[in-house]
């Protein structure tokens, strides 16, 4: 598929067919017997400054794509353009340098923080890793990160399992900070937090992208917070995108089938909203043995013949809005 | 008014730890009607769970205790109840569905065997009979070939399809009340769908009460006649779902409901309650909520306010407890 951009932001990511599948070894041999297509042809691009939602069940490949588009994984096949460097040309050197630009926000904030390191030492870390500050003046970094992301100067000499989950995370937003970048893939930043805590950290990511005007990748399962935060939504499931949309365009008038089942399955919080649900049919299949054709063929309501022959692409049907059904042109 | 089936006074539940006492559940009163559904709505670590697990003696004894307080079910007094007479309460009258399906079904017995043994056990009913009866219901919680699930594994199912069978196994006894403990939590949406519909139509079919905790307002919006609540231990405010939604009296019940993003709203600036839940070893004085509350007076940070009673709903907030004073 190719994407033609039809706006005139800068572009800072691009994701271009990217395959990442995990082999599986069976057998005396240990010889490769299948493939777990985890990311499955994606495409996408992220502009300077804006927030992509991903969206997606789980086992459908959200937190692998981000994983893989910073290289923390090896892709099978496709490209990651960052800053139109191709992220998997470079030779390791490179790839630390442009890191610096690159970040992420892990969903389980205490398991991503070193359990016996200060918060003064997390935070100053990548300082010293990529030679930015020394001394006083990386002391003086670290206290302007931890004031902006809510925390106090008498937290740095605590450690993780001192903090609420909600501070934990803001920990991991500050060391994510720390190097200035210019993208942070948040992967399911929230959802391990109470509802109330959920708010803040959301505001705060927020004022932090208007502050230093960076780009999100949002990956969550969480519809309501992803429109909440987002520019735009891409669906993915089992592997590929769906459906690319802006976000308004997206809850209004969505194209995918999939995307419609997925929107009418949230629960309101208003007991006066009735809406018709459409409820799927079975679960979302292994990702070993994905379907012949569209792969949400088996759960479709609107299914014909077509869909179980042919895989659709990912087509345009208008400014920005990216669907993959046989049945929308 | 409907009959209660389930009435809860005064219930207070602690744990004795080496840090010191915990009242994860402190002095909590309600009821719960028959054929009703209640939601219980609350932050982690708000004592939900605990109130759940202190209805059917379920907790770990020690450190666990219940103080003091009253469970009447059907009229009749849990908490006097022997081990023995309580085995009988338990899945036969009151059954419980968990989150944690995984560990709430045995890995190693086959499915069948674990949905027939409640019958077996509870009902001297013989293998065979059990077995027809559990195939006919695993087709009600929507599986296709319920006759090969029965001898499959745990392990070999989803995570819908093994809340499915928690569902199953928890009214194959029509019980008069299921108490499900986020059953919906660790599901993805469109399976959450389909467990909430079956958990509806179970209901519709059996005329069961279900006590449905939850920290998701979306789920209880849809599911709940009633909804209690919590903060910290205690109950805050109890009313009819479309009370709750359209006009919540307690500042905790309204800050929660601003918190939430919905996809029905616009891009904006979300409402946030300042602070942290607090820990249980460290409740505040006075109201529990007064450190995050925007409207605290001198009076929360002193004195805990008791339920004030508005028509069939209450709130327990010194913003009403005066207001009724004055007028």
């Amino acid at each position: 598929m190719n994407i033609n951009k039809n706006d005139n932001k800068e572009v800072l990511l691009k994701v271009n067919e990217l395959k990442k599948y995990f082999p599986i070894q069976g057998g005396v041999t240990l010889q490769v017997v299948d493939n777990l297509k985890a990311v499955d042809g994606v495409s996408f691009y992220v502009n300077k400054g804006e927030t992509l939602g991903i969206v997606g069940e789980s086992g459908c490949g959200k937190s692998t794509l981000g994983r893989v588009i910073l290289r923390l994984l090896d892709k099978t096949s496709g490209e990651v353009q960052f800053k139109n460097n191709d992220i998997y040309q470079l030779t390791y050197k490179e790839l630390r340098k442009i890191r610096r630009s690159m970040q992420i926000i892990f969903q389980d904030p205490l398991a991503a923080l070193h359990p016996r390191m200060t918060v003064k030492g997390i935070i100053g870390e990548p300082l010293k890793l990529h030679g930015i500050a020394k001394g006083p003046e990386k002391d003086k970094k670290i206290e302007e990160l931890v004031n902006l992301v809510g925390l106090d100067k008498y937290h740095l000499s605590k450690y993780p399992h001192e903090f609420s989950g909600g501070q934990q995370q803001r920990v991991g937003i500050a060391r994510a900070l720390s190097l200035t970048p210019e993208l942070i893939v948040c992967d399911e930043p929230v959802s391990a937090l109470d509802v109330s805590i959920q708010s803040q950290i959301i505001n705060l990511l927020k004022d932090l992208q208007e502050e230093f005007d960076m780009a999100y990748i949002f990956i969550a399962h969480d519809l309501s917070v992803v429109k909440n935060i987002s520019d735009r939504v891409a669906i993915m499931y089992l592997g590929k995108i769906v459906e690319i949309a802006e976000v308004e365009k997206f809850f209004r008038d969505s194209k995918h089938p999939y995307t419609e089942a997925l929107i009418s399955a949230i629960p309101m919080p208003d007991p006066q909203f009735k809406k018709e649900r459409i409820i799927l049919k079975g679960d979302v299949p292994s990702p070993v043995n994905i379907p012949k054709g569209c792969r949400f063929n088996p759960r479709c309501r609107y299914r014909i013949d077509i869909c179980m022959e042919q895989e659709p692409d990912l087509k345009v049907i208008s400014d920005n809005h990216y669907v993959a059904c046989h049945l929308v042109s | 008014m409907s009959e209660p089936l389930l009435e809860v006074t005064n219930l207070k539940t602690y744990f004795h730890t080496n840090e010191g006492i915990v009242p994860a559940v402190d002095d909590i009163t309600f009821h719960i009607d028959k054929a009703e559904t209640l939601g219980v709505v609350g932050e982690s670590g708000c004592g939900k769970s605990v109130t759940a697990l202190s209805i059917l003696q379920l907790l770990k004894m020690p450190p666990g205790k219940i103080e003091s307080g009253e469970i009447l079910f059907n009229g009749c007094s849990l908490l006097e109840m022997n081990e023995s007479q309580l085995r009988k309460i338990r899945g036969n009258d009151i059954s419980m569905i968990f989150q944690e399906v995984m560990t709430s079904l045995n890995p190693v017995i086959r499915i069948g065997r674990q949905i027939t043994e409640t019958l077996t056990f509870h009902q001297n009913m013989s293998r065979e009979e059990a077995e027809v009866k559990a195939v006919e219901l695993l087709e009600i919680v929507g599986f296709a070939n319920p006759k090969d699930q029965m001898g499959r594994y745990p392990h070999e199912l989803s995570g819908g399809m093994r809340q499915r069978i928690m569902i199953a196994i928890a009214t194959i006894r029509n019980p008069k009340l299921i108490i499900a403990d986020e059953p919906t939590t660790a599901l993805d949406v469109t399976i959450q769908a389909q467990v909430l519909k079956i958990m509806q139509d179970m209901k519709d079919m059996l005329g069961t009460a279900i006590m449905l905790i939850t920290h998701d307002l979306g789920v209880v919006a849809e599911m709940a006649d009633r909804v209690i609540v919590m903060y910290a231990g205690k109950i805050v405010e109890e009313a009819r779902v479309d009370e709750i939604f359209s006009t919540p009296k307690h500042p905790y019940t309204q800050k929660l409901l601003e918190s939430i993003p919905s996809i029905m709203d616009a891009k904006k600036r979300l409402a946030v309650i300042p602070g942290v839940v607090p820990k249980p070893t460290e409740f505040p004085e006075g109201c529990r909520f007064h450190p995050r509350c925007d409207h605290a007076k001198d009076i929360c940070k002193t004195k805990t306010p008791a339920p004030t009673k508005f028509d069939d709903r209450q709130v327990s907030c010194w913003l009403y407890s005066e207001a009724e004073v004055r007028s």
